[in-house]
């Protein structure tokens, strides 16, 4: 049998992927370090990078010489290889350094130096590593990253207000403490002798008898008491926030179900609860009960929060803090609930399960439920749906409810998986992350392969929906984090080997439906490798084949390229029924983009009519210009002229500042200013005394007759109290309290005067040994006003 | 009420107090006693510097104004007669962090408690004192007291005081060390708040004899001045009782005054015919016992025996 025949043995796989791993960008995506930020006020947040980032960038600011620094950047991703094949034999992340350490020693080992080069190389690789000793994590695309990622970014959301919420709580349970002890002391038990000999300390040895003390105490000593209903408020309130203060809560909480025995490889150190029935609904049952306990602490919380300012007012805040339930929380008091997560693989969701978790997210709760899809291959049987051709075509109707923040990311980029996730749980509502993730067992290369055909080939693509993020889809819908994103498939260049049956050394190809689908190869039955003396002028590559079928009426066979591991290259020709799919595909990926805000349709129409548009307007424009500029020309010519003009009037006419003083001395205006209230008439005085005049023409002109009239309106005599000079002595706020309150500093002020009468006025006036009670002129329909009262009122006004 | 303009917290005290936060019980004065406007303006100090209560102790003596501590929520010690320095200037030895306000009555401070007074003064101490001075003993209901006007009658003297008063301001500014002497009047709170504020933030002790009017038993002794500010005299200088132009205005009798003028002070304290009200003398450099009172205070109990028993050991034979 011809070695290279399709039924050889060998194994074949699509091109694309296959060659492509050979390559640098293998490594472009993933792993990613994740380590906590600068803490920017306490802040708590967590900042992600991909390694090949950077290392590359330590690179650069590294002080050594090429040419070792290039032979280390040239073999950036071995290194990394190094690294990452040594880490999934250790799973425990603490020991990061010694994973570094080790994965450099074998990276040195495998290039080839001399003694000298040796420690040069040496030093640039441990300066690279020591990059990652800083406490944070590596996250790969292995099933158990997918669990980290998870809990970091899922608990780095909860550390980010524990702190704020730990020093709140002590700041307010301090505040309240302190009240209480005071109340304490002011009550019968605060002078039992023991209590007294507590405050005291040592009473004995300076001759004192607490009991005594106690006995001869009055039992009423000074301050306001509290109210017993604000007591047993504030006891209750101080109860519960320090029962949160002195238990063991962790910041790094969360409550983490997880359906089946097969996902325990991704939380591995995880103590998942058994779940006995439905996963969600098991989840809303414990989000109830823990958002319950929570909702009791945030009732303490707000209370005390009021009490310490002492604006708590039953009337108004005891309904509201009794009606209090998780859905009234602010967001940042909603990140302290310990977040709950289910983890169920999508496939499990069908029948029963998916009415519990529709259930789960018609309550509303915001429970984050991750969806492991697994990435081994495209299945033409596949459901097809805008959003995917897999994960049980759970994001459509998903994004379709509109409440519901949805993410759809795979492990091939777990930078997008981690930024998704932080941002699903900034989220107060549902939050649901569909996943791909390899199969239990893959190898690292395989599992490469399957994610990175899955996303490559559209068949499961990444997105956010984020449902608050705006009006338009535009704004709510993100498709960042898919391969070249505006392409109809990701194309890519490969190096072709030397006995490859191309001219070319180097050519690109695209990552096609088929060429995910081939990745079952030999298993699958839509492939069909063809040994090369079947190679024939009417085969066309895929994506050539699918233009032909727009306009070709005779379209011919579309094939794929793949590749063997001696490096032989096969064409494969692909199945009508994988055609279809691949339509379909291709179909809903166009939709898809639209909805990313990519070759949109109504915005490649507008652009079109803009272009008119402006070209039109530009010639509008200049004319319009022209014509501005004309008229521009014109008042300026006549401006210059009219200013001249008014400085020759200037000349001609003098114009001395005349100031109210000068007014006065005119007469008639005295008796106005006399009748100023003092305040104004200082105001009046200060007016004088800096200096501001009116000019003659404004007085002599047209407004004298109005500025007469603005002052005779001072001159119906309001009554006042000059609160400055109240002595606080409660004469006349015993007299008619209504009438007469304190202000902010204790002395009186006139607070309603149809709260009194004018008699009630000048008795007050008479009574107030600080003579600053002015009763004015009775006020119109008053009917106390007899003549003898106005005679007295008029000494005090 | 708060000002809603103003954070809600000024740390490193989270709290933020009202007016009402530094209210007592019910003041039982006499209606129109001159005593409660003084309250009235410690109150607005106490919450305009957000004195924290727990840090803020009233002392006194025995007499009507020595009440002042139970109108105050704050700590305080209503003394015994006289005795208002001693306590004041004891809780002071030790405790350099608290406020402290001394109120006494012209028969407290100047009769029987004269001579804790002079010392008092010597001593320096960081403290405010206001002397409540109404020329009476108000709470005894009415007999003469030091200050009582030559021929004023009480009823420890119906036919009049035989012998001049004493003058509480003259006594003071002639003690040694004196730092800070200032006199107001109850029916100008502006001025009132002014003086005591200053008197406040004076580094030592503040003394300050506020004319105070007892409706009751002396309603004529400061009834001419508070109708007529003429009779009055305002000391003003830069470095003096802050008065603002509105307030200044009401007085036709000004002298400029150089608080740092101790001879001047002088002579303006001894005048008969008028009563100067400002700042008649302030040093800020003036020793203060206080500083020496307090060493040792931060130390611990085994520090203390240590101490002793070094000072034992020199007794050994
Ligand atoms: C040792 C002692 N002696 C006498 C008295 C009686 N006593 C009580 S108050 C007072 C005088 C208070 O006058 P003053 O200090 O001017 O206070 P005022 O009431 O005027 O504010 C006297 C003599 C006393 N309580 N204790
Ligand atoms: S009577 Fe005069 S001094 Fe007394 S409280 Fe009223 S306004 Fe103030
Ligand atoms: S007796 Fe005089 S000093 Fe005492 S409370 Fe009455 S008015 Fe005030
Ligand atoms: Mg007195």
């Amino acid at each position: 049998m011809h070695p290279l025949d399709s039924t050889s043995t060998i194994k074949f796989q699509p091109a694309v992927s296959a060659l492509r791993l050979k390559g640098r960008s293998r490594w472009l995506h993933s792993p990613i370090f994740v380590r906590e930020n600068q803490r920017q006020q306490g802040e708590f947040s967590l900042q992600a990078r991909t390694l090949r980032n950077l290392f590359e960038e330590r690179l650069k600011s590294l002080s050594i010489e090429e040419p070792q620094t290039g032979v280390v950047a040239d073999n950036l991703g071995h290194l990394l290889e190094c690294l990452c094949s040594n880490l999934s034999k250790n799973l425990d992340q603490a020991d990061i350094q010694k994973v570094a350490n080790d994965a450099g020693k074998k990276f040195l080992d495998t290039l080839e130096s001399n003694d000298e080069t040796k420690d040069q190389l040496n030093k640039v690789v441990n300066d690279l590593l020591s990059g990652i000793m800083e406490p944070g994590w590596i996250v790969g695309r292995r099933r158990v990253d997918l669990g980290a990622l998870c809990s970091i970014a899922i608990r780095s959301h909860r550390c980010s207000v524990f702190e704020y919420f730990r020093r709140e709580t002590k700041r307010l349970v301090g505040c309240l403490e302190s009240r209480l002890q005071v109340e304490f002391l002011h009550s019968p038990e605060g002078s039992e002798p023991d209590t007294l000999a507590g405050s005291f300390g040592k009473m004995d040895s300076i001759g004192i008898n607490a009991e005594t003390l106690a006995q001869n105490l009055p039992p009423y000593r000074g301050a306001r008491r509290l109210s017993n209903t604000q007591l047993a408020r504030l006891e209750k309130t101080v109860a519960t926030l320090r029962h949160w203060m002195h238990s063991d809560d962790n910041p790094e909480d969360l409550i983490l179900l997880a359906s089946k025995k097969g996902l325990a490889d991704i939380f591995p150190d995880s103590t998942a609860p058994s779940v006995k029935s439905n996963i969600f609904s098991n989840a809303m049952d414990c989000f109830d009960r823990t958002a319950g306990e929570w909702v009791e602490f945030f009732r303490a919380f707000r209370t005390a929060l009021l009490e310490v300012e002492n604006a708590y007012e039953p009337d108004l805040h005891d309904e509201a803090i009794a009606n209090m339930d998780w859905s009234t929380l602010t967001e940042k008091e909603f990140a302290l609930i310990p977040p709950v997560v289910a983890l169920e693989e999508s496939t499990s969701i069908e029948g029963k399960s998916l009415d519990f978790l529709n259930q789960l997210l018609d309550s509303a709760r915001p429970v984050v439920i991750i969806l492991t899809d697994v990435a081994d291959g495209f299945d033409p049987s596949a459901l097809q749906t805008i959003f995917g051709a897999s994960h049980a075509g759970l994001a459509a109707p998903i994004i379709a409810r509109g409440n519901v923040f949805v993410i759809q990311s795979s492990l091939a980029r777990p930078k997008h998986l981690f930024t998704g996730l932080t941002r699903l749980m900034g989220s107060s509502r549902p939050g649901v992350a569909l996943v791909s993730v390899p199969a239990p067992g893959d190898s690292e290369e395989l599992a490469e392969q399957f994610l990175e055909g899955a996303l490559g080939s559209r068949t499961t693509p990444c997105f956010v929906f984020d449902p608050d993020g705006g009006n338009s889809w535009a704004a709510c819908f993100d498709l960042n984090g898919n391969p070249q994103k505006e392409h109809l498939w990701p194309e890519y260049e490969i190096e072709l080997s030397e006995n490859s049956e191309s001219k070319e050394g180097n050519t690109s190809l695209r990552l096609t439906l088929p060429d995910y689908a081939a990745l079952k190869l030999p298993e699958t039955q839509e492939i069909t490798v063809i040994p090369s003396s079947e190679w024939s002028e009417q085969q066309y590559p895929l994506a050539e084949y699918l233009d032909r079928l727009q306009t070709e009426e005779n379209a011919g066979y579309p094939f794929i390229l793949v590749v063997n591991e001696e490096g032989t290259f096969r064409r494969a020709l692909v199945s009508d029924k994988l055609v279809n799919s691949c339509l379909e595909r291709v179909r809903c990926w166009r939709l898809l983009q639209e909805l990313g805000g990519i070759n949109n349709e109504y915005a490649l129409l507008a652009s079109d009519r803009a272009k008119l548009e402006t070209a039109a307007q530009k010639d509008n424009e200049r004319e319009t210009l022209l014509n501005a500029q004309k008229d521009e020309l014109e008042k300026v010519r006549l401006e210059s002229a009219r200013e001249t003009i008014d400085r020759l009037v200037a000349i001609l006419v003098s114009d001395t500042p005349l100031s109210i003083a000068d007014l006065a001395a005119e007469g008639e205006k005295s008796i106005l200013v006399e009748n100023l209230h003092p305040i104004e008439a200082a105001s009046a005085a200060l007016l004088e005394e800096g200096g501001l005049s009116f000019s003659k023409d404004k007085v002599v002109g047209g407004k004298k007759q109005e500025d007469k009239e603005e002052m005779v309106q001072v001159r119906v005599a309001d009554p006042y109290i000059d609160s400055a000079l109240c002595t606080t002595c409660n004469e006349c706020t015993n007299l008619n309290p209504l009438l007469f309150k304190y202000n902010d500093n204790k002395q009186a002020y006139i607070a309603d005067l149809e709260a009194g009468t004018f008699t009630q006025l000048v008795q007050a006036a008479e009574k107030c040994p600080a003579r600053c009670i002015h009763p004015g002129e009775p006020r119109p329909g008053d009917k106390t006003s007899t003549k003898s009262v106005l005679a007295k009122a008029a000494q005090f006004n | 009420m708060r000002d809603k303009s103003k954070p809600l917290t000024t740390d490193p005290s989270p709290r933020f107090f009202t007016l009402e936060d530094y209210e007592g019980q019910v003041p039982r004065w006499c209606s129109g006693c001159g005593d409660l406007p003084v309250l009235t303006a410690v109150q607005r100090i106490c919450r305009d510097e957000q004195l924290l209560p727990e840090r803020t102790v009233v002392v006194s003596g025995i007499g009507c104004s020595s009440r002042f501590p139970h109108y105050m929520k704050t700590y305080g010690f209503h003394g015994l007669h006289g005795r208002a320095f001693p306590v004041a200037c004891g809780i002071r030895s030790r405790r350099p962090d608290l406020n402290i306000f001394v109120a006494t009555g012209d028969g407290d401070c100047c009769a029987i408690g004269a001579g804790h007074w002079i010392h008092a003064i010597r001593y320096n101490m960081k403290m405010v004192v206001m002397l409540f001075d109404n020329n009476i003993y108000g709470l005894t209901k009415n007999q003469t007291s030091p200050t009582t006007a030559k021929d004023a009658n009480s009823f420890t003297h119906p036919e009049g005081s035989f012998i001049s008063p004493l003058n509480p301001i003259a006594v003071t500014l002639s003690i040694a060390n004196v730092s800070f002497v200032a006199q107001t009047v109850d029916w100008n709170p502006p001025h009132l708040y002014a003086t005591l504020l200053a008197a406040h933030r004076h580094p030592g002790l503040a003394f300050v004899r506020i004319l105070q009017r007892c409706p009751h038993f002396t309603a004529k002794v400061y009834e001419p001045c508070q109708r007529d500010p003429s009779l009055l005299l305002l000391m003003k200088h830069p470095d003096g009782i802050p008065v603002d132009d509105m307030v200044a205005k009401i007085f036709k009798n000004q002298v400029d005054h150089d608080p740092a003028n101790l001879l001047e002070a002088q002579d303006l304290a001894v005048r008969k015919e008028i009563y100067p009200i400002g700042l008649f003398y302030r040093n800020e450099s003036a020793e203060r016992y206080d500083h020496f009172s307090r060493y040792g205070a931060d130390m611990d109990q085994s520090e203390k025996v240590k101490a002793v028993e070094k000072e034992l050991d020199h007794f050994q034979i």
